[in-house]
C-alpha cells in the first residue's frame, strides 16, 4: 500500500508533488507503455506437439536405396476422399476414419518390423493423411513412407 | 511553535512500491512470454493426433533438428502454392526445389562436421528435421517437401500436429 508523504516544500510548491522531479511523470507513462505493450502482446510458452516417424527406404527414400527392401513386413494405406470424407484402402477393402483405428491393429501384428506405405489422390489435405500417421504410432509402426504421385520427379533423381 | 497553515500540506503517491509492482509484472511477463518467432514463426492450424507428444514425454533428443514449416502463397485458395520457410530463409516450395536442397544438404554437413550424426548409407542422418504443414495443404504439396528432406538425408521427421484434447 502506498505512503503517504507529507511535503515538506523541498520539492516544490503548489505544483503538487515531484515539483523538481518532473521527468518522474515521464518515466511512470514509458513504464505503463511497455507494461500495455506486453500485456496486449503476452502468450504462454507453449511447447508444440510431435508424431516422430522414420521415412523408410524405398518411398520417399531418394531411388538409389530402394534397392535396400525391409525385411519385415510392408502395408500399403491408399487415401481417398469421397463426398468430403476420408476413405482408406487397405488390402482392396474401404475404411472409414473410424474404422482404420481397428483394421491397423489387426492387421499390423509386431509394428517394429512393419512398413508403411501411404499413397493418395493429389488433393486430398494433410490432415486426412496425418490420421494414418496418428494411427501407426499407435500400433507402433515407425516407418512410415509416402509412395510419391505419377508425374511428380523422384526425389532420389 | 505555531502550526503550518493547512495549504502548506500537500500529499503525492509514492511510485516505488508502484514501479516496484510494475517491474515485477513485466519481469513475469518478459518470462513467461513467448516472443520467440523461428519455430512457430508460421501460423498455421495443424492436424489433429492424439499420439502426439512434446519431446520431453516422448524422450526424444531435438539436437540439430531443423525446422522446415510451409506457409501458403494465398491462406484462401490452396492450390496457390507454397512458400518452404526453413530458419529465416523462404524458398518456393516446387518439386524437386534445388537451392533448397542444396541449403538443407548444407544445414547437414555442417551438423555432421559437428559430430551431431554419421551419414548413413543412404546418405541420411540421424538427428531430426521438424515439419510443420498445414492441416489443409493438399498432398501434392506436401509430399515436395517430404521428398525434398529425403533427397538432404533427412529421413527422421518429426510432424507437428496438434493434440489439445489431450491431457500431457
Amino acid at each position: 500500500m502506498g505512503k503517504r508523504r507529507v511535503s515538506t516544500g523541498d520539492h516544490g510548491g503548489d505544483d503538487g508533488g515531484h515539483g523538481d522531479r518532473p521527468w518522474v511523470y515521464f518515466m511512470v507513462d514509458c513504464f505503463m507503455l511497455i507494461t500495455e505493450f506486453f500485456v496486449l502482446s503476452f502468450k504462454f510458452k507453449t511447447e508444440e506437439v510431435i508424431l516422430p516417424h522414420k521415412l523408410p527406404p524405398g518411398g520417399t527414400v531418394p531411388s538409389k536405396s530402394q534397392a535396400i527392401l525391409e525385411k519385415g513386413e510392408t502395408l500399403s494405406v491408399y487415401v481417398t476422399r469421397s463426398g468430403g470424407q476420408a476413405m482408406y484402402e487397405i488390402n482392396k477393402q474401404q475404411y472409414s476414419l473410424a474404422q482404420l483405428s481397428g483394421t491397423m491393429a489387426s492387421v499390423v501384428s509386431n509394428g517394429k518390423n512393419f512398413t508403411v506405405r501411404i499413397s493418395y489422390e493429389r488433393a486430398v489435405p494433410w490432415e486426412d493423411v496425418m490420421a494414418v500417421f496418428n494411427e501407426c504410432s499407435k500400433v507402433k509402426v515407425e516407418k512410415v513412407g509416402l509412395v510419391p504421385l505419377r508425374g511428380e520427379p523422384a526425389s532420389g533423381g | 511553535m505555531p502550526a503550518k497553515p493547512l495549504e502548506e500540506h500537500k500529499t503525492e503517491v509514492d511510485m516505488v512500491p508502484y514501479i516496484d509492482i510494475v517491474s515485477l509484472l513485466l519481469l513475469f511477463l518478459v518470462i513467461t512470454g513467448d516472443m520467440t518467432k523461428s519455430a512457430t514463426g508460421v501460423k498455421m492450424k495443424l492436424p489433429r493426433a492424439d499420439q502426439a507428444a512434446t519431446e520431453k514425454k516422448l524422450g526424444i533428443s531435438t539436437e540439430g533438428r531443423i525446422v522446415v514449416q510451409m506457409k501458403p502463397k494465398d491462406s484462401k485458395n490452396v492450390d496457390a502454392g507454397y512458400f518452404a520457410v526453413v530458419e529465416n530463409n523462404q524458398y518456393d516450395l516446387v518439386a524437386g526445389n534445388q537451392s533448397l536442397v542444396n541449403y538443407l544438404k548444407e544445414q547437414v554437413d555442417r551438423r555432421v562436421a559437428k559430430g551431431l550424426s554419421k551419414l548413413g548409407e543412404s546418405g541420411e542422418v540421424s538427428f531430426p528435421v521438424k515439419l510443420r504443414i498445414p492441416t489443409e495443404a493438399p498432398m501434392y504439396q506436401v509430399e515436395r517437401v517430404v521428398m525434398i528432406c529425403a533427397k538432404a538425408g533427412l529421413v527422421n521427421v518429426h510432424y507437428a500436429a496438434d493434440n489439445k484434447d489431450k491431457k500431457d
